[in-house]
């Protein structure tokens, strides 16, 4: 299972680790995983303490050392030699200047699922929601489509949530297919799609949230709405140019949410398949 | 121009050339080329007017011929075979007209000036005036031969050889001398005359010429301008450098006279049984005799052109458009003519005159004072 | 139709996503780009120049001017000229005051830089001379004596040298009232090969002329090509303060309608950019503004905020939604995205179409209006939305906006009459009438100058006072019109040429228009006359060719060329109206068709009226030619956009109409299609295809959800119609002041332009429903929709 593998920890010294601390020892104690602290600062005892409390459950935890700088360079490193099988942060979205964010670094080029974590509520018998782009033709789209949907399921059995699914639709276009044209005839379009698209993994949800407008504006409602407390996404994770240009929608959301989420990447479906299995 | 309107004009355009394409030709020979009829054919520059009872014809440039039938209230212009500029016109009688042009040109009209008819060009001329000159040239060399030495026989004879060798280069230069006036006595007998002392002579109303230039002391072949006959039935020739010769034998024989001034005479007329001979630069000469002649100060210095002589009244026209008139011949006073156009010659009619100039037809009404 | 149309539209489609996520995605930044630009160009565009050009507004293929330019050289001032009268108020010009003053005139002209000095002209130029025929032979001289002091006597002389040298009527006014310096200008000079500048020669002929030497005693008019570009160009400066009047009654009504600050001023700002960009991007390429394309900035304002008040309106119907300033920007921006993207580029590319008119000047006046189109979708389809995202609109136009989309009834109720079978009816019969009407009075329309004088300036201005002046008291008029005899080498003189010549000369003088004309043959008569004694009846072409040389050992310049292969008929004629001309070339195509040969050739034009009767010609083609590839190109486009042949007719046929009232307003007005006002009518139908095209999508968007005609048009009205209204008339309003302007090009292009926003505008309200209801228009597209999707809409439903 993906989420046996374990689990990468990303302190700030400079913020308040508690919630991502909690989050990693419920999630880790649920699993058994082991844990390693990736602690950004040079205060020792502080780290320490993070570590001996999350050793508390009998979870293996390993700690290293980090700074900002080099932090990206070390977790790539890490993940290139172990496989992690996710990596838990505080969110972080803060922008500085025109820069990317910290976390959106981390989105862009880590090859694992990341949590960020904003929340403090228990997942317990709570609303999963999966953010699902259903108008898509893009062959990469719906595979990610079809991950997001999955690791919800899971996630939703094994913490006994409900889970929902949310979908924004494009709005209205004028001159586009005659489809497109309308708010009613898309939503139905994106309603048809998305209960295709869940007969075909064979999954049920409890509740949908289909909306008009541009996936930032939406997501956020649809989670207000279902009282989601995790909202599984996924991202193209466009790094470079076109990231500059036209960035990534989930970093987007990040900043508009209150909830945890959980990111997950292009290309790692390879490793979900089979897990799921 | 809308679409239909341009194709119809490019259909025309290929007929007209399509039609044309096997008669387009370089040379446009105005000796034979009609006359271009125009609406504005009064305004152009006419040289000379005749009258005769109600009618009358005026002549000019473009082979231009406007005829009148009601003493000049209205006008028509009259289709011609040619298109040179026509410098006089002259009528015999109510059918018979007859006109010279440039280029040797001579027309007679048998209907009163309605049709005309060319019955002389250059080319004709100058072979006549070969013809004589070398005759004249061959018979002085035949009288040279029986005298040898006699010297004034053998400088005439010299001169008639230059003259017809003369004569021989303008038929080579084609039809290249202008008739300047005509004058008839009848329908029959009449002399045409011109550029560089050319005078010709008919006695069967233009049908046949002779040449007739050597009869007059002209050695240098000064031009010809104008011919009249006064009361007594005597000829008189006008002409360029002061020339001045006088027939009184119907113009078989003449004589050169003296004038007292070396430029161009451009006509002579006669008032109150006195001759007046005018010309370049407001030169004015009256005569009682034709061999006397005293100058006469009319206070104006344009080129007087032309005459009008009634029993009354005499009017000078000139250049610049200059009108005199005078009652006594002495003392002469201008007349308006409404602008600076020059006036070549003009006619008398009920209530004014016709005048014809620069500006093409001009009417001067009695009170135009 | 569908697959081809889906190729063709895909790009569009594709690229909405992108462009949307690359603007909105980091605002501040794309917001400092777009600043940086403007700055840019801004300092670009206000070093732009006046850029007038002689060549410029002829047809350079046609033959006539082909035929000119090949023998340029040979032509002396037979191209560009200006004339300068100089008039004394009281008495004549026989004073030494007066002479004095002509004389330095012509000193200054002589100096000005751009004037031909080897071809000016005047009677203190040696080049005009006297001559008289004496006892002895010719005699003359310069006009101004070389003994010439200023005394009595000396003027006297003046005189008579005057009446001898036949200047009369040509130098010197028929009443010797006033005297003309000639001064033949180069468009571009022989050694520096620099460019004329019209605005410095228009400004130096009046600070060193005009305003130097006129006075109580003496008044100066001048005349000529040049000056009317040279006012022209002074001339823009009042034509800004009209665009200026425009923009502030765009701003004030359009806060009146919105009632937001930001909603008025930021598409107006946009708009304005949109000028910026255009002019500095024109200077950027190398072009400056010439006064026939003084009215692209104000039309590309025109077509920008048309566009903007679109897109804000959307996002004020948004913001009553309740959606915040982003989402209702980044709505507006998608829902607004393929519509005013397609009317841009059919508008752009329409105007690119009237490349194919052979004459610069209006392919400069295509890049130009293009230019500014292109920029359009930059500046108020991707800048507006972003700004408007950050400023938001306002809470009381919100409010305005959520208050009548509540109104039930509103006037838009009567107008969906159109859209019922009755209405419809009536609307299209009632269109069929004015077509009928408009089709039988715009066959009166006429190519070319209908006035005399220049008519892009008023009847009053100084240059047609000036002109007046000049046509009443001298012989020689302006119009001119060169016909150019060519000959082979050395026989321009012979006489069969100069035979053939007079009699061609005689033969157009019987042309109505004609008045006079001038060749070598006039001078070889009147020295042939001179050299013999001034006796009229030798002033004819002599047959010697002796004779006829010596006629010609002076000629004035202009005459005949150095080789003597080409000599000149200049006709003048009574005016440049194209009745006229036309009349002309086709009795002197008659004349040449008969006599052209291998000796001789009579082949036109040169001379002002010369290159008028070439573009005449052109623009008679032309105008076709251009209206039909505008409307191909626009055609396309939305059939491409609408893939349906039905909707194509709905959105033309208004535009149809339109075009053809306005080509029978120009007719009604006596404005006729020259250089100037030919572009008028393909702007026209680029103005009115926006209106189309958004009123159509919308509509479209309702008739998709099944709704009927007349309701989905009540919505269509109550959300875009109520935009294309308010623009076409405040458009309108803004431009009908220009009828005050006092350069009469600028009045006749207000009326035209007021008459054109408001009919398309009412043209698209009425016309397009009622055409829909005839025809029967379904939603575009609708039949792409399968039958499951259409179950699924009846569930939804």
């Amino acid at each position: 299972m993906l989420l046996n593998k374990r689990l990468l920890l990303v302190l700030d010294q400079q913020d308040d680790i508690s919630l991502a601390l909690e989050r990693c020892h419920l999630i880790a104690s649920r699993l058994q995983s082991a844990v390693t602290i990736v602690w950004l600062g040079d205060d020792q005892v502080k780290a320490e303490q993070a570590m001996a409390e999350l050793m508390t459950d009998g979870v293996a935890v390993d700690l290293r050392y980090s700074t900002r700088h080099k932090l990206l360079k070390q977790l790539a490193g890490l993940l290139s030699q172990q496989s992690f099988g996710l990596l838990i942060k505080s969110c972080d979205p803060r922008e500085s200047g025109f820069m990317t964010s910290m976390d959106g670094h981390i989105l862009r080029d880590l090859p694992c699922p990341v949590l960020l974590v904003k929340g403090d509520q228990l997942w317990q018998d709570g609303v999963v929601m999966a953010a699902v782009n259903a108008l898509t033709h893009d062959p990469h789209q719906l595979q990610l489509n079809d991950d997001v949907l999955m690791v919800a399921a899971q996630i939703a059995v094994v913490t006994e949530s409900a889970l929902t699914t949310a979908v924004a639709c494009p709005s209205a276009m004028m001159g586009a297919d005659p489809v497109l044209q309308s708010e009613n005839l898309i939503q139905a379009k994106a309603q048809e799609a998305l209960a295709a698209q869940l007969s075909r993994l064979a999954l049920t949800v409890q509740a949908s949230a289909v909306g008009e407008g541009p996936v930032e504006y939406w997501i956020p409602e649809a989670a207000k709405q279902l009282k989601a407390r995790l909202v599984v996404i996924g991202t193209r994770a466009r790094g470079g140019l076109k990231g500059a240009l036209i960035g990534n929608t989930a970093e987007r959301i990040l900043s508009r949410l209150d909830c945890d989420i959980l990111v997950l990447r292009v290309g790692l479906s390879d490793e979900v398949v089979p897990l799921i299995k | 121009m809308d679409p239909i309107r341009s194709l119809i004009h490019c259909f025309a355009l290929a007929a007209v050339l399509l039609s044309s394409s096997v008669s387009a030709q370089a040379d446009v020979d105005r000796l034979n080329t009609p006359a271009l009829p125009s609406y504005r054919a009064d305004q152009t520059l006419m040289l000379d007017i005749a009258k005769h009872g109600d009618q009358l014809l005026a002549v000019g440039d473009q082979g231009v011929v406007m005829r009148s039938s009601d003493q000049g209230q209205h006008w028509q212009q009259v289709q011609t075979p040619f298109s040179v500029m026509l410098t006089s016109v002259f009528f015999t009688d109510a059918q018979h007209a007859w006109l010279t042009g440039h280029d040797g040109l001579f027309a007679a009209s048998q209907d009163g000036g309605m049709t005309w008819q060319k019955l002389l060009d250059g080319d004709q001329i100058n072979r006549l005036r070969l013809q004589r000159l070398q005759a004249i040239a061959a018979e002085l060399q035949s009288q040279l031969d029986a005298e040898p030495d006699n010297e004034s026989l053998m400088m005439r004879s010299d001169d008639a050889t230059w003259y017809a060798e003369d004569a021989a280069a303008a038929v080579e230069e084609g039809p290249s001398i202008p008739l300047l006036d005509v004058w008839f006595a009848d329908q029959q007998r009449g002399f045409a005359l011109g550029a560089y002392g050319l005078l010709l002579k008919t006695d069967d109303g233009g049908q046949s010429w002779a040449y007739w230039g050597d009869r007059l002391d002209n050695p240098d072949n000064f031009h010809l301008n104008a011919m009249m006959a006064d009361h007594r039935g005597d000829l008189y020739i006008a002409g360029e450098a002061g020339l001045l010769f006088r027939s009184t034998d119907k113009g078989m024989h003449w004589i050169r006279i003296d004038t007292p001034y070396e430029g161009s005479f451009f006509s002579i007329t006669e008032f109150k049984q006195q001759l007046f001979l005018m010309g370049l630069r407001g030169h004015l000469y009256r005569s009682d005799d034709g061999i006397d002649w005293q100058a006469v100060k009319t206070g104006y210095q344009a080129t007087l052109l032309s005459a009008v002589a009634e029993a009354d009244k005499l009017v000078l026209l000139g250049q610049g458009g200059l009108i005199i008139e005078s009652a006594d011949g002495q003392h002469f006073t201008p007349l308006d003519s409404g602008g600076r156009r020059s006036l070549s010659a003009g006619v008398a009619v009920d209530g004014g005159y016709r005048l014809v100039g620069e500006g093409g037809l001009l009417s001067l009404e009695a009170g135009d004072e | 139709m569908n697959k081809l149309s889906r190729i063709l539209l895909a790009p569009i489609k594709g690229s909405e996503e992108f462009a949307e996520r690359f603007l909105f995605h980091r605002r501040l930044p794309v917001l400092l780009v777009f600043a940086a630009l403007t700055l840019f160009l801004a300092w670009q565009a206000v070093q732009i120049r006046p850029d007038a050009s002689f060549v410029k507004m002829i047809p350079t293929s046609h033959p006539y001017v082909e035929n000119y330019l090949k023998n340029r050289d040979d032509l002396a001032g037979l191209g560009n000229s200006v004339r300068v009268a100089v008039a004394v108020n009281e008495g004549d010009i026989f004073t030494a005051e007066f002479q004095e003053t002509l004389q330095k005139i012509t000193d200054e002209l002589f100096f000005i830089p751009g004037v031909d000095r080897s071809a000016l002209t005047s009677i203190w130029t040696p080049n005009v001379r006297w001559t008289e025929v004496t006892e002895e032979g010719f005699v003359g001289g310069p006009v101004i004596p070389a003994d010439y002091d200023g005394s009595a006597a000396s003027l006297e002389q003046v005189k008579l040298n005057i009446l001898r040298s036949g200047q009369v009527g040509r130098l010197v006014a028929n009443d010797f009232r006033s005297a003309i310096v000639q001064v033949p200008l180069f468009d571009k000079h022989p050694d520096t090969g620099e460019k004329l500048d019209y605005q410095a020669l228009s400004q130096q002929l009046e600070t060193l002329i005009r305003d130097k030497y006129q006075s109580d005693q003496i008044s100066v008019h001048i005349t000529g090509f040049a000056k009317i570009v040279g006012d022209l160009i002074d001339g823009a400066a009042q034509v800004a303060v009209f665009f200026g009047i425009a923009l502030l009654i765009t701003l004030v009504l359009l806060y009146l309608y919105s009632r937001s600050i930001t909603g008025t001023l930021v598409p107006l700002a946009c708009s304005v950019i949109a000028v910026i960009w255009q002019l500095g991007l024109l200077k950027l390429l190398g072009f400056g503004l010439d006064p026939y394309s003084m009215l692209v900035p104000f039309l590309v304002f025109a077509i920008a905020v048309s566009h903007g008040v679109q897109i804000v309106n959307t996002i004020a119907l948004e913001s009553a939604r309740g959606a915040d300033s982003w989402l209702a920007a980044r709505r507006a921006f998608r829902a607004l995205y393929i519509p005013g993207l397609t009317a841009l580029l059919s508008d752009g590319i329409g105007f690119v179409t009237l490349m194919v008119i052979d004459i610069r000047v209006i392919q400069d006046l295509a890049i130009a209006a293009s230019l500014g189109i292109a920029v359009i979708i930059l500046t108020n389809l991707f800048l507006l939305p972003v700004i408007m995202s950050l400023l938001g609109i306002g809470e009381r136009a919100t409010q305005r906006a959520l208050i009548a989309e509540q109104k039930q009834d509103s006037n838009w109720h009567r107008l969906t009459w159109f859209a019922t079978p009755t209405g419809a009816k009536f609307a299209v019969v009632v269109a069929g009438i004015l077509l009928v009407g408009g089709l039988y009075q715009g066959q009166k329309l006429q190519i070319g100058d209908l006035d005399s004088g220049a008519p892009e300036l008023r009847a009053d201005s100084r240059y047609n006072v000036d002109n007046r002046f000049i046509t009443q008291h001298y012989s020689t008029s302006s119009d001119t019109f060169v016909v150019m005899v060519g000959t082979e080498k050395d026989q321009c003189s012979s006489f069969n040429t100069l035979s053939l010549v007079d009699r061609f000369q005689y033969y157009l003088t019987n042309i109505e228009g004609v008045q006079s004309s001038v060749s070598l043959v006039n001078v070889s008569k009147r020295v042939t006359s001179g050299l013999n004694e001034g006796n009229l009846k030798w002033r004819t072409v002599s047959r010697n060719q002796l004779v006829i040389n010596a006629s010609l050992s002076y000629v004035p310049a202009g005459l005949m060329n150095p080789s003597c292969s080409l000599l000149p008929v200049i006709i003048f004629l009574d005016d440049h109206k194209a009745q006229t001309l036309q009349r002309l070339t086709g009795k002197i195509e008659q004349f040449a068709a008969q006599h052209d040969s291998e000796q001789i050739r009579f082949e036109m034009a040169a001379g002002n009226s010369g290159f008028e009767a070439a573009t005449n010609e052109v623009i008679g083609t032309a105008q076709y030619q251009m209206l039909a590839w505008v409307y191909a190109v626009v055609g396309l486009l939305c059939l491409l956009t609408f893939r349906s042949v039905k909707t194509l007719i709905c959105i033309i046929a208004p535009l149809a109409l339109t075009s053809i009232l306005c080509q029978a307003l120009m007719a009604s007005l006596g404005i006729g299609v020259k250089v100037a006002t030919l572009p008028v009518i393909a702007l026209g139908v680029g103005i009115g295809v926006d209106y189309g095209i958004y009123i159509y999508s919308k509509l479209n968007t309702y008739l998709v959800q099944g709704m009927a005609l007349p309701e989905a048009y009540l919505n269509t009205l109550k959300t875009t119609g109520k935009s294309v209204a308010f623009t076409g008339l405040t458009l309108g309003i803004g431009v009908v002041l220009w009828v005050f302007s006092p350069i009469k090009f600028q009045a006749d292009m207000g009326i035209l332009l007021t008459f054109m926003f408001l009919w398309n505008m009412l043209g698209a309200l009425v016309l397009i429903p009622a055409l829909a209801c005839l025809l029967k228009c379904g939603a575009t597209g609708i039949e792409a929709i399968s039958t499951t999707e259409a179950e699924v809409k009846d569930v939804v439903k």
